[in-house]
């Protein structure tokens, strides 16, 4: 496994969608389709939720509480979920503008000043 | 010897040969798709048999240019549907899924697979059941539709299928022996009469395996899942991904989508005329 697969997101990143990623919804659920590689992906409810509100702007702590206000879920489980799911996304290259924290960096410092 | 000339999908041919009954049993195989009757011109195909009376061999021409040569009748006849299959996808403008197809009063089924999955297995017990045929290789959507033009050409069906339907063993007048053929071509109409499909509308999309001595079980699936298969199954998907990936996503939305696991035969049958009995 690449240290890639190791590390997580910073969570002051605000990712947006592939310029080259086309997107198709069905009953809630995105089938994104990488034309760079020709390449199909098929995201759950809650994943496409996440795609839909990558716009470049938002950061992924400010997603993160944004979702865990509405629906009532723990900030902190909110946030890890999230960072997962992006960094995957972003692994595939289906986001962009996201930065990696170093390998000795601290998640929490990066939160909560 | 000349042929009518007829269109498969949107492809319009007409065969000659010195060979008669080449040229008589090809056109019983392809009676069901349309004569052309447009301005269309139609491809010219030739096959020519050699003189050699002790090892003949047949050679075809599409428009002039040499495709195949071989050296048995049947084999030469898979090699002409084969390359008929690839000049429908060819010409055709919108996507063509690689599936069999069978439809009821205008509404259809698509059941993509790959090679080997029972799809022509299935899609002939279908039309035995009294299903019209639409395919068994090439599902062919209108641009911007659900509309399916049917492309019925003969079933292919392998050996493995040959005792589920003893009744449509072709008999050729150039017949082989058993033993050495690898496929039946069978004619629409003589699994029954009048049994292709005319232009019809996607409404359930079925992807069947077979798998034998298994229980046979239709279960439901996503329509995301559904259209990444059935991606997976259209011809040239990458040639013009986003086009075909939004019209494919338009069909999957107007249909009901499902996995098969097909241990018998007459069951599958009986659970596709299931999904159409609330139609």
């Amino acid at each position: 496994m690449s240290d890639e697969h190791q590390r997580v997101l910073d969570p002051t990143s605000a990712p947006r969608r592939a310029s080259e990623v086309h997107t198709v919804e069905l009953d809630g659920e995105a089938v994104l389709l990488d034309e760079r590689a020709n390449e199909l992906h098929v995201l759950n409810h809650t994943a496409t939720l996440l795609w839909q509100l990558y716009d470049g702007v938002i950061t992924l702590d400010e997603l993160a509480s944004e979702i865990a206000d509405s629906i009532g879920l723990d900030p902190g489980i909110a946030r890890a979920d999230i960072l997962e799911a992006t960094g995957q996304m972003a692994r595939s290259g289906l986001v962009e503008q996201c930065r990696w924290l170093d390998e000795f960096e601290e998640l929490d410092e990066k939160v909560d000043p | 010897m000349e042929g009518p000339a007829r269109r498969a999908a949107s492809y319009a041919f007409r065969l000659r040969s010195n060979d008669a009954a080449l040229v008589e049993w090809f056109d019983h195989l392809v009676a069901s798709l349309p004569l052309v009757t447009d301005d269309r011109v139609p491809a010219e195909w030739t096959v020519t048999c050699s003189d050699d009376a002790d090892a003949p061999e047949w050679t075809i021409e599409v428009d002039g240019e040499e495709y195949i040569t071989s050296s048995r009748r049947d084999d030469l006849l898979s090699s002409m549907l084969t390359k008929l299959n690839a000049l429908v996808v060819d010409y055709w403008s919108g996507a063509v899924c690689h599936a069999g197809s069978v439809a009821r009063d205008g509404l259809a089924v698509l059941l993509p697979a790959d090679p080997g999955s029972g799809k022509t297995t299935l899609t002939c017990g279908l039309v035995r059941a009294g299903f019209e045929y639409v395919t068994d290789e090439g599902v062919a959507f209108v641009p911007g539709t659900t509309r399916i033009e049917p492309y019925p050409k003969p079933l292919s069906l392998d050996r493995g299928s040959w005792p589920l339907f003893p009744e449509l063993e072709p008999n050729p007048p150039f017949l082989t022996p058993d033993d050495e053929r690898l496929q039946w071509q069978v004619a629409p109409n003589d699994i029954r009469p009048d049994a292709a499909s005319g232009p019809c509308d996607a409404r359930f999309v079925v992807f069947p395996r077979y798998v034998e001595g298994a229980d046979t079980l239709l279960t439901p699936m996503s329509r995301a899942e559904a259209l990444i298969e059935l991606a997976k199954n259209t011809f040239c998907f990458n040639e013009q991904s986003r086009e075909r990936l939004d019209q494919l996503a338009e069909v999957v939305r107007a249909c009901e989508c499902h996995r098969l696991v097909v241990g018998d035969l007459g069951d599958a049958v009986t659970r596709v005329e299931e999904l159409f009995a609330d139609e």
